[in-house]
């Protein structure tokens, strides 16, 4: 990969974060931006206000930490399930971790109301969810990874039925629309309390993921081909899975359900860079945390109240997705 | 390196009934430095299937492979797999890597679980490219190369870990004939000139007459047979085997000679072609 493009992959994110920090109804600057910032760090001489201070560093700087972390994560996690199963049509909640997280975050919701403890419930189930998929799937050593995305088909059934069920005995009145809102996505109410339980996970999982991306390339082959290149094939397919699984439940505990970016991303990071997994990775976190910044930004500024996620990263991401492949006829072969 | 075969039988776990012993007889036999050895037989005598038991890829379920006279579970994971190169047959793939990231893959067991291919790597690839003569397709894309030049590349992925044995599943059998000769001569080149051995599925007997030293002959209900080419593929034993009558054609010009077996049943009546 070209230097240059090492470098854009970290200033972008950084430049649009700091835009990104001075949009919203309340306006701000950006040289007073870089001031609050930086006076953290230096000693400087206050010229903002309180209001701008509480605005910058405790409401708009947590949440926008969590969508490049999310966006960043559930992109990585996307390539490298994409790049595992051979199919460019997977994203991360292929195995039903995004299943079993929202049914968690739903139970947590309909016995103990939102917080902590469906937060916990939401990276528990997600958890099971894999459990569950892998004793349908991976009891036998060299199952095919076609079975891995059969009974991740059954274990998102089995849980989005489960989830219906929460939504049906919910109160109308105020556990189901949060229900409803929370499986939607949003990053509404994004606090340091949600980045310090969903960011550690997340970044975990993309350290791992990171660390094997030339890897991937291998998982890419038949099974006989990648094993005859000697290497661990079932210990390295659950190591991908596993960071894969942390990102993706950890997501679904702090933000809800974030469709598209997991699936979108990938494709976009492959028509720039090529196929190799080993770009096609890092590329990803970048084009994917930009992403969802700024789709996350739209949510809070356009109207009064706040859009939920996953309608705005498909009604955005489709034309754009659509224009794309259009242009490039995919790129991936 | 010798690589060494004894007892080896087979059977599929849902299929132990009909067929408890996949192989009619034990598999044996023993192949030396840089000699060939070609598979015979046809399709389902569990000839790919062979392969992957030769190289541990699946369990010999009776018998097993030694390697200069160890067996192949004392071996590591790592250690076999830089001795011998597995070559399937050329396919699509999903994702189109270039060349040269195919082939570099090829170095797995030598690069750790944590690192990606370093310099070094690159130009182990390089240089098997060169070897089998695709060097200029290094950039390209393997889904835009032709299907010879593809298995051209994945000779070169297995070349990459400098390995003692080549295992080649069919890897001519969906090619033109010129591209059938360019991977033949690539793999004679690589056992008279590198003294690799290798062992080679096919189903054309002149390309067994070609490279092979030895051959092994299977089908099903049928013993297997081991020996030197023209012992195993006389024409009663062809027939015996492939159920079809093969007819022994030699041509042989000033120092050269040919020889293949052709299909008597393609023959024609004469004042049909006149």
């Amino acid at each position: 990969m070209k230097k240059w493009t090492i470098a854009l992959c970290w200033i972008l994110p950084i430049v649009v974060a700091l835009v990104s920090l001075g949009i919203g109804r309340y306006t701000i600057d950006l040289p007073e931006i870089l001031k609050i910032l930086f006076s953290h760090v230096f000693p400087l001489p206050k010229t903002w206000s309180n209001m701008e201070e509480t605005v910058v560093m405790n409401i708009r700087l947590p949440r926008i930490l969590l969508a490049i972390l999310i966006g960043g994560g559930l992109s990585i996690a996307g390539a490298s399930f994409q790049g595992m199963f051979a199919n460019p049509l997977v994203s991360p909640d292929i195995l039903g971790v995004s299943a079993g997280a929202g049914f968690g975050a739903s139970l947590g919701i309909l016995l103990f109301n939102t917080g902590f403890i469906a937060q916990f419930f939401a990276l528990i189930f997600g958890l099971c969810a894999i459990g569950f998929t892998f004793m349908i799937a991976g009891y036998k050593k060299d199952s095919p990874l076609f079975m891995y995305v059969l009974a991740g088909v059954v274990t998102s059934a089995l849980f989005q039925a489960l989830v219906s069920l929460t939504k049906f005995v919910a109160d109308p009145e105020d556990k189901l629309p949060a229900i409803t809102y929370f499986l939607m996505g949003s990053l509404g109410t994004a606090s340091y309390h949600d980045l310090i339980i969903g960011g550690p996970i997340i970044i975990i999982g993309m350290i791992i993921l990171y660390i094997l991306r030339w890897r991937i390339n291998l998982l890419t082959l038949p099974d006989d081909e990648a094993k005859s290149l000697g290497i661990p094939l079932t210990r390295l397919k659950w190591t991908v899975i596993f960071g894969a699984t942390l990102i993706t439940a950890a997501s679904v505990a702090v933000a809800g359900i974030v469709g598209w970016v997991g699936l979108i991303i990938p494709h976009v990071a492959r028509m720039l860079v090529g196929n190799n997994n080993q770009h096609v990775l890092p590329v990803s976190v970048s084009i994917g945390a930009v992403y969802l910044l700024l789709i996350d930004t739209v949510a809070r500024s356009i109207t009064a109240t706040e859009i939920p996620l996953s309608i705005l990263t498909a009604i955005i991401g489709a034309p754009f997705f659509a224009i794309l492949l259009r242009k490039t006829g995919g790129g991936w072969s | 390196m010798k690589i060494e075969v004894q007892d080896g039988n087979y059977y599929y776990d849902h299929k132990r009934e009909q067929r408890p012993n996949l192989y009619e007889t034990d598999i044996n036999f023993t192949l030396n430095n840089g000699e060939i050895m070609a598979i015979l037989g046809p399709n389902g005598a569990g000839k790919t299937t062979m392969l992957k038991c030769i190289t541990g890829l699946l369990e010999w379920k009776k018998g097993q492979t030694f390697i200069d006279d160890k067996p192949l579970k004392s071996y590591s994971r790592k250690e076999i797999w830089k001795r011998i190169g597995y070559v399937p047959q050329a396919h699509k793939m999903i994702f189109g890597f270039t060349i040269e990231d195919l082939v570099v893959m090829g170095r797995a067991p030598y690069i750790s679980m944590l690192a990606k291919p370093s310099k070094k790597d690159y130009e182990a690839a390089y240089k098997s490219l060169e070897a089998v003569g695709i060097l200029h397709l290094a950039k390209k894309s393997c889904n835009e190369v032709s299907g010879g030049e593809l298995q051209l590349a994945l000779i070169a992925r297995t070349l990459v870990s400098d390995p003692e044995v080549l295992i080649l599943d069919e890897p001519e059998s969906h090619l033109d004939i010129q591209k059938q000769i360019i991977i033949l001569q690539t793999i004679k080149k690589l056992s008279t000139e590198h003294g690799i051995s290798c062992i080679i599925n096919t189903h054309y007997p002149n390309h067994a007459f070609y490279l092979a030293n030895h051959v092994l002959m299977t089908a099903k209900k049928k013993k297997v047979i081991h020996g030197k080419v023209r012992e195993v593929m006389t024409e009663p034993q062809m027939k015996e085997y492939f159920g079809i009558e093969l007819k022994k054609i030699i041509y042989e010009e000033d120092n050269y000679l040919l020889e293949t077996m052709v299909p008597k049943e393609l023959g024609q009546e004469k004042n049909i072609i006149f």
